[in-house]
């Protein structure tokens, strides 16, 4: 309790010593005081753009500081004037500042719409873009389409005349057989052989029977038809009668057949004529039938890759 | 005599600044016109006339600076929104401009 009264009585004895040196001391403290408000005016008032904002409440703190530069007998009524002086330097100030500040806005307002304008302008030349770009790319798949249905169509006709040639083939290949067919002529290693049996010659003769010609009409149908094939014509005969004289006429009739041949039109570069005699029988020459099947001709047709399906 | 008009005077500009909403912006300097409004009103009751039409100027400056202040405030608060939009429509624009 003691210290505790001892320091109270501490404290009052500062805060009276306070009060006393302010009292002294208050002139040259007012001075700045003063001095220090005139120069917040004078900045004020030299500020172009301040100045003219509050031209009433700068005249009033004008007015308040040269109060207060009068020094009064009274030092509360000094600090009072120079209370007011600050206070109304302060409010020109603000006052100032604010009316600044709204007068500014039109400035901003201004901005602002350039800056919605250019910001409109900016959104129109990118929607604009888009449109173009959009406009661009159906375009580009436009021309996709139509390339993709030509592609089709050109896939399509590949695949029509490939058919068509597959089916063209076939056919050939199909009549190829029927022909081979219709002239009853068998396979073998040398070739499509035809046979003619003795239904071309007389007994004996080396000239074609009147007759004949209908044998040999479908070979020749089949041979312009597959211009490409060569053909060797072997006469055979039986064995009666000498052999030399059966090996003349067998080269005679066959090159009846050829010239025959020939005049219906078949080049001659691809027909060859053998007249083989009595050597190679394919029957017995000891009955009449069995002679009869070695009085022959064959046609020999050769082999193509074409063929051999 | 009491300071009559010079009460008057700080207690429309005490009123006008509480209508204004200035303690948002300024309650310091509203503050002191208060407290000072209410010392001279007690200076008056202890018939310090002088005192009290001093104390009543005072009050009234404090409360037309408090009011200077918050439209200082509130105008500025206004300026910095308007230039915001205004950077705020750039910002867009420069952004924009780097998606293309």
């Amino acid at each position: 309790m003691k210290t505790q009264i001892r320091n109270i009585s501490t404290l009052i004895a500062i805060a009276v010593t306070t009060v006393i040196l302010v009292a002294c001391s208050s002139t040259p403290i007012q001075n700045q005081q003063v001095s220090n408000a005139r120069s917040r005016l004078s900045q004020l008032q030299s500020d172009p753009q301040l100045s003219k904002q509050a031209p009433v409440a700068i005249k009033e703190a004008g007015d308040a500081v040269r109060a207060a530069e009068i020094p009064q007998d009274d030092t509360e009524k000094d600090a009072h004037l120079m209370y007011i002086a600050d206070r109304k330097v302060d409010i020109a100030q603000s006052l100032a500042e604010s009316r600044l500040l709204v007068e500014q806005r039109s400035m901003l307002s201004q901005q602002r719409e350039s800056a919605r304008l250019d910001s409109r302008t900016q959104e129109v030349d990118i929607e604009r873009n888009k449109a173009e770009s959009a406009s661009m790319a159906t375009l580009a798949a436009q021309q996709e389409a139509d390339d993709a249905r030509r592609k089709a169509e050109s896939d399509r006709m590949n695949t029509l005349a490939a058919q068509q040639a597959v089916a063209a083939a076939q056919q050939k290949t199909a009549d190829l057989k029927r022909q081979i067919a219709e002239i009853n002529a068998k396979p073998t290693e040398r070739g499509l052989v035809v046979t003619l049996g003795d239904v071309l010659f007389d007994t004996g003769k080396a000239e074609l029977k009147s007759g004949a010609a209908t044998n040999l009409a479908k070979l020749v149908a089949f041979l312009n038809q597959y211009k490409g094939r060569s053909l060797l014509i072997e006469s055979h005969t039986d064995s009666v009668g000498n052999e030399d004289y059966n090996l003349g006429l067998s080269q005679r009739s066959a090159d009846s057949v050829k010239i025959w041949l020939m005049n219906q039109a078949v080049n001659s570069g691809r027909l060859v004529s053998t007249g083989k005699g009595e050597s190679s029988p394919v029957a017995g020459n000891d009955s009449a039938s069995g002679r009869q099947r070695n009085r022959r001709v064959e046609v020999i047709i050769e082999n193509t890759d074409t063929t051999s399906g | 005599m009491p300071p009559t008009a010079e009460l008057q005077a700080a207690e429309q500009a005490i009123a006008s600044a509480e209508r204004a909403r200035v303690a948002d912006y300024a309650s310091v300097e509203l503050s002191k016109a208060r407290e000072k409004l209410a010392a001279a009103r007690n200076a008056v009751q202890e018939e310090e006339m002088v005192q009290a039409r001093r104390l009543a100027q005072q009050a009234r400056v404090d409360a037309e600076l408090a009011c200077a202040r918050a439209e200082v405030a509130k105008a500025r608060v206004v300026n910095e929104q308007m230039q915001k939009g205004t950077d705020t429509l750039k910002q867009e624009m420069q952004r924009k401009t780097g998606d293309q």
